[in-house]
């Protein structure tokens, strides 16, 4: 074999062993972010939901919790999702909506929590919803899934050393949509963003 | 010094191997019904381009190689699918035609279809073959002409 050969034979023995051993090196950072989301205090109660089987299938090796509370007289369903496991299972929410018969009528940013999040307006049949989403990990609340993307594959090349995995946020009202949504997200976001990780 | 045409055909199926998800994320993407049927016109096409006289590109397919290892690592897919689509474009002979076909990739990976769409405000969707078609007529057109030696060797002429 020629000196070339013998390089580009390295350069994909190289490949094919990084490609397999790297998934399964530990991974520094918080085993499970999850457990750090409030689920009671002076102005919070809530209790979890049992996630469904599509659901668990979906998550495969990330984690996720569903989780019912209520603040200011209204009552909403949080879904926070870790892709720690499977960040495949992380993905535009909207996509879910649109699985569950939801038409997207329009999307747009609010404020949330010194960040933004992505707020959903949608339809199906005769009924209306809404919904807004996030990403947080440990910094302020951000809502673009590039971002997501960029943090979540850094952290995986850098095996943890770049920062936390950022985790998925889905808060939906149960009943009718609030009228001013930036005022009700202001409400109930900081009681259940989980305590800034390392 | 004749082409590593084994070190493409390695390369090629480590990409087919990293991305072997993808029939999953078309299955699950509401507006990628039509990836499969996009990436099977794409790689028809990018055959029928280089059919006969395939580029030789080997910094190009080292790239991808790299460029396959970081989004394996990252566990990215766009990275892994980007890497294939540049691996099996870079076959096409001219400049022009590669960027073509590879640009045509976007009808049929998941993210880059989802940037898209966010970027022009609406899903590729029922668009994918579309885009297949329209590149590789452009590819077809801004095809460079088969060199004398090359179509000596196709029409089996031997050299005088």
């Amino acid at each position: 074999m020629t000196r070339r050969g013998l390089i580009l034979a390295s350069l994909l023995a190289a490949a094919v062993l990084l490609s397999i051993v790297w998934p399964h090196l530990p991974m520094r950072g918080d085993a499970d972010p999850l457990s750090k989301i409030p689920s009671g205090g002076h102005w919070l109660k809530s209790h979890d939901v049992a996630l469904s089987a599509p659901e668990i299938r979906w998550l495969g090796g990330a984690k996720g919790i569903k989780r019912l509370f209520s603040v200011g007289g209204r009552i909403w369903i949080l879904a926070v999702t870790d892709g720690s496991g499977n960040r495949q299972a992380v993905h535009d929410p909207t996509y879910c909506f649109i699985g569950e018969g939801w038409k997207i009528l329009s999307q747009s940013r609010i404020p949330l929590a010194g960040g933004s999040a992505v707020l959903v307006s949608m339809s199906r049949r005769d009924e209306s919803s809404s919904a807004i989403f996030w990403f947080f990990d440990g910094g302020a609340p951000f809502a673009s899934l590039p971002e997501y993307w960029t943090k979540s594959t850094l952290r995986r090349i850098t095996l943890g050393l770049s920062g936390p995995e950022p985790l998925l946020f889905i808060l939906r009202p149960v009943g009718s949509p609030p009228e001013n949504w930036t005022a009700a997200a202001a409400a109930a976001v900081p009681l259940i963003l989980p305590e800034p990780r390392k | 010094m004749s082409a590593p045409w084994w070190f493409f055909g390695c390369t090629l199926a480590l990409a087919a191997v990293l991305n072997a998800s993808l029939p999953t994320a078309w299955l699950h993407d509401p507006s990628n019904r039509f990836g499969g049927l996009a990436m099977v016109m794409w790689l028809a096409a990018c055959l029928a381009l280089s059919k006969n006289n395939p580029a030789a590109r080997l910094p190009t397919w080292i790239f991808s190689l790299g460029l396959l290892v970081l989004g394996q690592l990252g566990s990215l897919q766009l990275l892994k699918h980007s890497a294939m689509a540049i691996l099996v474009a870079s076959l096409c002979p001219g400049r022009a035609p590669f960027f073509l076909m590879a640009l045509a990739a976007l009808a049929w990976t998941p993210a880059w279809g989802w940037i898209f769409g966010q970027a022009v405000g609406s899903p590729l969707d029922a668009a994918r073959p579309v885009l297949v078609i329209a590149c590789l007529g452009a590819a077809f057109f801004l095809r460079p002409p088969l060199n004398a030696t090359t179509a000596s060797q196709r029409l089996e002429i031997p050299p005088t």
